[in-house]
């Protein structure tokens, strides 16, 4: 048995609702894991008001993410919750006994903080600048996860993203051995002559990133 | 059939302003196809621009801050570009141009297949190049001005050395928009009682300069509006929030009856097609009306009287100092076009208003009411007849006869003597550094005097003069030599020193051009000496 999950059972709530309690720690109320998360998502109104989309780091048994769903609903045409969850087995037992049925509820369920950040579609949603909410209970739990979370950020070394670039991308680091993008610019910047025509592929791409980083916006 | 590439990243106006040269090159080869590269927000707006066979975009926001963001890893910003530019770098192209001038397009155009490339672009030694002197006049003298005696979109046709032509439709109007555009104009205009009633939009999008009129403003501009028979006024919206509180303030003024269109990209058009003038501060809205012909009144913050987006013959531009007679400059501006009699509270502003007027195939701001600075209308007036005259050859003879006729005599005089005084001391300069040259020819030791002396001569590029306008445009065809060897540098240099010399001395004949023959002696005798090529 993994270590995270070293003491792990699903009770019956007084009501009769399934709540998981792992490592000593219920994830919901043991009375009334509705009432609670009718609470919750009600403390998160304002939040959601404003932004219909949310992260919400901890899944729990979902009671907390259908309320807050309930409110996106009643104040956005279109919503998008992303459930950051890493236990793997909670994840998969809360699927077998109750599962979303609203499909603009999604959850990610990855070990290690650098796989979430190596997936496209997971960066794509933070760029569209979701509220964060954290469900407490599970944070506790899964605090070391959700801290590294918090406080991730990407290697700039080229050699640690290469895995990530496609075939194209990959090509306009032949022959590159600095260390990361700045370095590669200023290399070439160096030479004498621009032989290779991918390289001004990638002195543009490095105007991209000045002017933005200049604060010059096409939105 | 050839394929040709524009590339545009500036902003909104400057993309819209493509249209002006897309119709002309089409019209010179009919079956070519021309594609556009811009920013993924602009694509809606690229998507109306009429003769473009194809739009690609870069998605320069995500990559931008993809990059600037510590959570995300610079692959996906890379990948990003990559897949953008995926079908423009597979491609042959005939011509590649970069339109809107900027430090993107310069490196990305040199990245692509091209036979040809008009603008500026990055050379194989990292340096900036520019394909002919009028894209050396864009970079080293445009770029300088706060006002431009030749307007951009002028600039970039002579570039592509194609005439700028209005007679073409420039925008893509959707069809079902327009019909249902046409029918609700016409019930508008009838509800003044006839379907000649002028429809005046007042679009309240804030300008890019940052100027918005204040709702009192625009207040007394609709009542005076809305009281006369003649016009009908609509509130333009394009979706923001502050755009939408402020026309509800208006309405409440106005008890709930007026008619606010909140338009987006696609159905502008079909709403501009229809808009007998608009009124508003310089933004994408504007710039489409202009290139649409719809009579503009644009109104411009006065702190710097810059170039106006307008360039439709006879639309009005209001550089605003006094808030107070805004909306009277308007209805002026509203009855001369027209030829009604709004009531006018102020007739004293001191608000400058421009009337746009096309003159050798281009457009030049002329001011028609407002505080006259001489001087300065002066020195844009020669600057625009001077650098004309060096791209084209041709001497605009009627506006310097129209200048001596219609100028004050002493502010006349003020001018060329300070002209000459300005070129006496140039000339000076270019002389000593045509000598130092002569002694780098005999030894290279003389090196070191002759970078001083050219230094000397680039240095009156700083100052916002007639003569400083001249010797940037010198020192940017010495910033294009592209020969690497150091004779051929000289030699090189040499050449653009004699051909300041005659440049100068087209300049140096506006002052007897300028000047009657009696004041002439009053010229030589108030300037110390006589300048002398």
């Amino acid at each position: 048995m993994d270590e995270r999950n070293s003491k792990y059972e699903l009770q019956a709530s007084r009501n009769g609702l399934t709540v998981p309690v792992i490592n000593g720690v219920y994830l919901h109320s043991i009375y009334n894991p509705v009432k609670e998360a009718e609470a919750f998502a009600k403390s998160q109104e304002n939040n959601l008001k404003i932004k219909n989309r949310a992260l919400v780091l901890g899944l729990g048994f979902g009671y907390h993410i259908e309320e807050m769903a309930k409110i996106l609903n009643k104040y956005h045409k279109d919503f998008e919750i992303v459930i950051m969850e890493p236990n793997r087995r909670l994840v998969e037992d809360f699927i077998d006994t109750r599962n979303f049925e609203d499909k603009n509820i999604k959850i990610i369920c990855k070990d290690k903080v650098k796989d979430l950040f190596e997936d496209i579609l997971f960066i794509e949603f933070l760029m569209r600048k979701p509220c964060l909410i954290k469900h407490d209970a599970s944070f506790i739990l899964e605090k070391e996860f959700f801290t590294r979370f918090l406080g991730y950020q990407a290697s700039k070394e080229v050699f640690h993203y290469k895995s990530l670039l496609t075939d194209q991308a990959k090509e306009l680091f032949q022959d590159k051995e600095e260390r990361t993008f700045e370095k590669v610019i200023g290399a070439i910047k160096e030479k004498q002559i621009i032989e290779d025509k991918k390289d001004f592929i990638l002195l543009a791409l490095d105007e991209i990133r000045k002017e933005h980083n200049k604060g010059k916006r096409y939105e | 059939m050839s394929n040709i590439l524009i590339t545009c990243f500036n902003s909104e106006h400057e993309l819209i302003s493509c249209a002006n040269i897309i119709g002309a090159m089409k019209e010179s080869d009919p079956n070519a196809n021309i594609d556009l590269v811009t920013n993924k927000a602009y694509a809606s707006l690229a998507n109306i621009i009429n003769g473009v066979s194809m739009v690609h975009t870069i998605d320069t926001e995500t990559v931008g801050s993809i990059f600037q963001n510590q959570l995300y890893s610079d692959a996906f910003a890379i990948n990003q570009f990559v897949e953008d530019i995926k079908i423009i770098s597979a491609k042959q192209w005939d011509q590649v141009i970069n339109y809107s001038n900027d430090e993107i397009s310069s490196y990305l155009i040199s990245a692509l297949n091209h036979k040809d490339i008009v603008g500026s672009f990055i050379n194989e030694r990292g340096s900036v190049t520019f394909s002919n002197d009028i894209a050396i006049y864009q970079n080293f003298v445009a770029t300088q001005q706060i006002k431009h005696p030749i307007d951009r979109v002028s600039i970039r046709s002579m570039m592509l050395g194609l005439p700028l032509k209005t007679d073409y439709i420039k925008v893509r109007t959707d069809e079902n928009y327009s019909v249902v555009a046409a029918q609700n104009f016409k019930r508008i205009r009838e509800m003044k009682g006839s379907a000649g009633t002028f429809v005046v939009g007042l679009n309240l999008e804030t300008g890019i300069d940052g100027y918005s009129l204040d709702i009192e403003t625009y207040a007394e501009l609709i009542e005076a509006i809305e009281e006369s028979n003649d016009y009908k006024v609509v509130l333009l919206l394009n979706g923001k929030n502050y755009q939408r509180s402020l026309a509800n303030e208006l309405n409440a003024k106005f008890d709930n009856s007026l008619i606010s269109i909140n338009i987006d990209i696609t159905a502008l058009p079909a709403v501009i097609g229809n808009l007998d003038a608009i009124v508003s501060t310089a933004n994408t809205t504007l710039a489409l009306s202009d290139i649409m012909e719809a009579k503009c009144i644009e109104l411009r913050k006065a702190e710097k009287i810059i170039t106006p987006m307008s360039t439709g013959e006879q639309n009005h531009v209001i550089y605003i100092n006094d808030e107070s007679s805004v909306s009277s400059d308007i209805l002026l501006s509203l009855n001369e076009e027209f030829g009604t009699e709004l009531p006018i509270d102020r007739l004293t502003s001191t608000n400058k208003v421009y009337q746009m007027v096309w003159e050798d195939g281009a457009p030049f701001a002329s001011q028609i009411r407002g505080d006259l600075d001489i001087q300065s209308e002066l020195q844009y007036h020669v600057s625009r007849a001077y650098f004309m005259q060096l791209f084209s050859n041709k001497k605009n003879q009627d506006l310097l006869n129209h200048l001596r006729e219609h100028t004050q005599e002493e502010e006349l005089q003020r001018f060329v003597i300070n002209l000459k005084s300005e070129l006496t001391s140039t000339v000076k300069l270019l002389l000593a550094a045509l000598r130092s040259i002569k002694g780098v020819k005999s030894s290279k030791n003389n090196l070191n005097s002759f970078i001083v002396a050219l230094d000397n001569l680039i240095q009156v590029g700083k100052s916002r003069s007639l003569a400083g306008d001249a010797v940037r445009f010198f020192e940017g065809k010495v910033e294009n030599i592209q020969t690497t060897d150091i004779d051929s540098n000289i030699k090189a240099i040499e050449d653009k020193l004699f051909e300041l010399k005659n440049e100068l001395q087209v300049m140096m004949g506006y002052m007897s051009d300028l000047t009657s023959s009696q004041n002439q002696a009053t010229v030589a005798n108030k300037t110390s000496k006589e300048v002398n090529i």
